[in-house]
């Protein structure tokens, strides 16, 4: 701060400074020009080197204009790494909203006492990391030496058969992930005004009608916060389950991410690793900037309005 | 290596950034990965004032040898050794297996690799000598530092050529030469022998060293034990295990130990290449949870009793061995039809570290994969021997696995099958694993999926030539 | 806001209360069970046995020996607190400033902060290639600045985005009073809106510090040795292709996450402020 208050003493600036949206550029210009270097221009790089051929030792050697993307977008395992994903983002986003949102009511619901307890007693799992996460139901799912067959008396191939590893990839995520969305829900019904149900009541609403009218409105904001910041984390998902299935069977569990990275760190063909790259990045934009605009007026009130 | 298209690139890719005013900035990241130069200079043994005494002349230096994590005991064990006797410090760092060959290019591709000696795993060997990243060390025999007592001919000629040279040329001192075997348990096929002979009319006991002649035998073998409530072992889970897997079965119908020909060509639409991934799918049935067995699992099995069969490497052998007692409980022999997998690994040396470092760094490895230490390597950490001369009467009484490694006493050793050992084996294997591993678990049948990884190796070979 | 159910007997009362605990105990058992069995796993003999057994049949303390002594786990967990620490707290200056702005004045109308939103859509490999190649000329790359410099475009969108919500809820009638009184902006800034926001200054600064700590696919392509390598990296290391260890790995699991659980239970009443939304 001492920079920025000896600029504003000299008094020669302080006229211009005084303009909010000057003061305010100053504020944003440290984000922009950050992320300007660490974001945008190896962005800006990655779409460039999609354009060229790279030696097995990483070495640029020719343009060749599209063809890494024709090799990518014809490559059978990136396209079904890409469905995969999507798939995944879909059934886990909404697993864990459902699961998320019963728990929280359930918390909240007049028969739970010290619901501060059972939110924080609820929290462990988001705070893990993906690998830990993986190898830890890894052991669980091992079909001989694992608790869950163990437990459910059952026999199955949890980390190796259709469509087994993939529910073993969703069941992971969701103990993950449900967890935040617990944390951020019971925060926002603990802070709905009560006499907003009093007046609900007196209206003669039912609870369904109840948790419809005041409930899901008032959670509006915190709804669309929590999906947006889930469906970017699920899109990148990808040490999760290179530790539980390494992508099998087949490449029937494969992500995007996983694909991308095995291009360039594991074949060592930086070309297709960034033409790889650029695609996932576009088809992240596509799917955050359609969520991003179907709740955006929730999300931006600038001024301080809400 | 390439450096003429590597310049073109260069130049093409400077003009283009300053046509878009981004000139100033490109200099510094042009092309990714700038010219590599080898650091220090001389000539090897350059340095060295007694002959008689090479060693004396490096007192002091320090260099870095980097392993997979799996050795690590080993090597720490070594490199103490060796700095003790020789005042040369050699720290020793190691690596996940799984992440190794990706974490060392890496290094060498930022030119600041910070090991100066390293392990290479036989089927990374093509990844470091291909593009120069491995020292020549030629020049190091015949070198002041060469150890006249080293004789490199004494390394068995399979181990020496897979693990060190690459077109004709030395870069690794073979260290750790490891080839599949399959083990079964002896006293439970004798229970089941009057059983399955009077129905098949043939043993039911691979030979003593030879084993089953092939895979359609161990088969049958194996679909009668689990009639009998026996499992065999196999490793179908999604992972680098297939691809050991596999080529055992693909030499042993084709009689071809490598999947390419000379020429890079797949190999791979041969009629056996088919009926060896059969074999393969079928053995699905009458495994013990094939689909998610990995390394350790099947080995875990067989250690608990759990299953009739199972093809291993050295290590695990050894511990059956200790388990269950060599032709007491388990028997061990070569893989169905006689072409087991080939595995192991070298000493190679980072060309870009300097003279004096790698001269260093030469005399550390040639003294690790002396005749001296390849059996104390073996009878202290169970790096199983490069050497024939590790296979000593007394050796061999000790450690009965040390017998299959012994060409005198087990011919079939020199006969194995080998994974591509070329730079792009990631992708080719990669390739292989994830569509075998799609047709074991059912979903797409032998001819189809082996028809498919022939064209994708054709066109990954032709990619990447 | 509990509502309760009218006209309900005391006996459906006591039924769904039974139901209720069942389904908490059974989410209790969800989410603790596997944390409890990287536990156990961590302290026994035979981590693998058939049937498998929660209670080891007997203890050890070896796998915790392995891990910091043989392994060296302090030096990955030394990177990890170097690297999220450092990233963690230039994200959060760098967004607090950038959050107050956009409440306040928001220049570029709404465009500037979903730009910097839309970084969070960047995936890791896609920032993890280009950086790569960026500092592998110049011999970055295993060092703990190049990973602080990957983690910005992950720590600056998250910790702006947490603080945007924070200082909305500011009322910018306090300033006005205070700019009123004749305090300058950096006055007002200091002594008005920072103590409201720190609540959110602090759970914005705890999810970016997460978010680092357990970052994995960023320090796979941009670190080599253990020198600069974090605890995820580590990890993950556990699932060779000799086998994967799990009495280590349990014990690692255990040590890797004591610190972030501690650090989060210990702010949780933070961490909850941040998503409190009115």
């Amino acid at each position: 701060m001492s920079v920025l208050e000896a600029v504003t003493d000299s008094s020669a600036v302080r006229a211009r400074l005084d303009d909010d949206r000057t003061i305010a550029w100053l504020f944003v210009a440290p984000a922009l020009v950050l992320l300007g270097l660490v974001a945008i221009y190896p962005f800006a790089m990655m779409i460039y080197n999609s354009l060229f051929d790279f030696t097995q030792a990483g070495r640029m050697d020719e343009f060749v204009g599209l063809a890494n993307y024709v090799r990518v977008l014809t490559d059978g395992r990136f396209t079904s790494g890409a469905v995969f994903t999507v798939g995944f983002v879909l059934v886990v986003v909404t697993a864990e909203f459902l699961l998320g949102l019963g728990m929280s009511l359930l918390i909240y619901s007049e028969f739970v006492k010290r619901r501060q307890i059972w939110v924080v007693l609820s929290l462990p799992p988001m705070m893990l990391s993906p690998v830990v996460t993986g190898l830890t139901w890894r052991m669980l799912l091992t079909p001989e030496y694992g608790m869950v067959n163990h437990l459910l008396g059952i026999e199955v191939a949890w980390l190796a058969s259709r469509p087994w590893s993939a529910v073993a990839v969703v069941v992971a995520d969701v103990w993950m992930w449900t967890p935040l969305f617990v944390l951020v829900f019971t925060a926002t019904i603990q802070s709905i005004p009560a006499v907003y149900y009093e007046a609900a009541r007196v209206d003669g609403m039912s609870r369904w009608q109840q948790f419809k009218w005041v409930t899901l409105p008032q959670m509006r904001t915190a709804i669309a916060i929590v999906l947006l910041l889930r469906v970017v984390r699920a899109f990148k998902v990808f040490p999760k389950i290179q530790v539980l299935t390494l992508g099998g069977p087949g490449s029937y569990t494969e992500s995007i991410a996983m694909v991308t990275y095995n291009y360039g760190f594991r074949f060592f063909d930086l070309g297709r690793a960034n033409a790889a790259g650029v695609l996932y990045w576009l088809l992240m934009f596509v799917a955050a900037y359609l969520i991003f605009r179907s709740v955006a007026e929730d999300l931006i009130s600038p001024g301080g309005e809400g | 290596m390439g450096r003429d298209t590597n310049s073109r690139g260069r130049v093409g890719r400077r003009s283009y950034l300053r046509a878009v005013g981004a000139g100033a900035t490109a200099a510094g990241l042009a092309g990714c990965v700038g010219n590599l130069t080898g650091g220090g200079s001389g000539e090897p043994g350059g340095q060295v004032d007694d002959t008689a005494n090479p060693t004396g002349s490096y007192e002091g230096v320090e260099l870095n040898f980097a392993t997979s994590s799996n050795y690590i005991d080993a090597w720490n064990d070594l490199a103490s050794q060796f700095s003790e006797q020789s005042g040369i410090e050699v720290e020793v760092t190691s690596y996940a297996q799984s992440e190794m060959l990706t974490q060392l290019l890496n290094q060498f591709r930022a030119q600041e690799a910070s090991f100066d000696a390293f392990i290479s795993d036989v089927i990374w060997t093509g990844s470091f000598m291909q593009p120069g990243f491995a020292e020549d060390l030629g020049p190091y025999f015949d070198s002041p530092l060469a150890n006249a007592d080293y004789d490199y001919d004494d390394h068995l000629t399979v181990f020496a050529e897979n693990y060190g040279q690459w077109n004709g040329t030395r870069y690794g001192l073979p260290w750790y030469g490891d080839v599949m075997k399959l083990s079964v348990r002896k006293d439970v096929l004798e229970e089941h022998a009057d059983a399955y002979e009077s129905e098949h009319d043939e043993s039911i006991m691979p030979e003593m060293f030879g084993g089953y002649e092939s895979y359609a035998k161990y088969n049958r073998v194996a679909q009668f034990m689990h009639d009998q409530g026996w499992d065999m072992g196999l490793e179908g889970q999604r992972g680098w295990n297939i691809v050991y897997y596999y080529p055992n079965r693909f030499a042993a119908e084709t009689g071809e130990a490598s999947m390419l020909d000379d020429d890079g060509n797949s190999r791979l639409d041969a009629e056996g290449a088919t009926t060896a991934l059969q074999h393969y799918i079928d053995q699905v049935e009458w495994a013990r949870n094939p689909l998610s067995t990995g390394y350790t699992q099947s080995r875990d099995q067989f250690l608990d009793g759990n299953t009739w069969a199972v093809e291993q490497w050295g290590t695990a052998t050894a511990q059956f061995i200790d388990e269950w007692g060599w032709e007491e409980g388990v028997r061990v022999s070569l893989t169905p039809g006689g072409y087991p997998n080939l595995g192991g690994w070298g000493v190679l040396l980072n060309t870009y570290s300097n003279q004096e470092v790698k001269d260093a760094a030469f005399l550390f490895a040639q003294w690790a994969t002396s005749k001296e230490m390849d059996k104390y390597a073996f009878t202290e950490h169970g790096v199983t021997p490069t050497r024939r001369s590790s296979f000593t009467d007394e050796i061999k009484e000790e450690y009965p696995q040390a017998r299959y490694q012994d060409p005198e006493e087990n011919p079939g050793i020199e006969q194995l099958s080998l994974r591509p050992r070329n730079p792009s084996y990631q992708e080719l294997g990669d390739t292989m694993q994830v569509q075998i591993s799609d047709a074991l678990s059912g979903n797409t049948g032998a001819a189809e999926t082996m028809q498919s990884i022939h064209d994708e190796w054709e066109s990954i070979m032709s990619e990447n030539e | 806001m509990a509502v309760d159910l009218e006209g309900a007997s005391n006996y459906s009362r006591l039924l769904t209360r039974g139901a209720v605990g069942v389904v908490l105990a059974l989410w209790l058992a969800w989410i603790w069970g596997p944390l409890v069995w990287d536990f156990f796993t961590g302290l026994s003999a035979n981590p693998q046995t058939t049937p498998p057994t929660l209670l080891p049949d007997e203890f050890t303390f070896e796998h915790y020996r392995n891990v910091v002594v043989e392994e060296g786990m302090p030096v990955y967990i030394r990177n990890s607190v170097v690297v999220t620490a450092v990233a963690t707290g230039v994200s959060v200056v760098v967004g607090a400033l950038a959050a107050y702005a956009l409440t306040r004045y928001d220049p570029g109308d709404g465009q500037v902060s979903f730009f910097i939103l839309s970084m969070r859509f960047l995936p890791p490999i896609a920032v993890a290639i280009p950086i790569y190649m960026m500092f592998v000329g110049v011999g970055w790359i295993n060092t703990w600045r190049v990973l602080i410099i990957a983690y910005l475009p992950i720590g600056i969108p998250i910790s702006t985005w947490i603080m945007l919500i924070f200082f909305q809820r500011i009322p910018m009638e306090l300033e006005e009073a205070s700019r009123v009184d004749g305090w300058s902006r950096i006055q007002t800034w200091r002594r008005v809106v920072l103590p409201l926001a720190a609540p959110g200054i602090s759970s914005a600064a705890i999810l970016t510090a997460i978010l680092m700590w357990n970052e994995y696919v960023l320090a796979l392509v941009l670190t080599t040795t253990q020198s600069a390598q974090t605890i995820p990296i580590y990890l993950a290391g556990f699932v060779t292709t000799r086998g994967i260890l799990w009495g280590r790995m349990g014990a690692a699991t255990i040590i890797a996450i004591t610190p972030i659980v501690i650090l989060a239970f210990l702010a949780q009443e933070r961490l909850v402020a941040g998503f409190t939304l009115e």
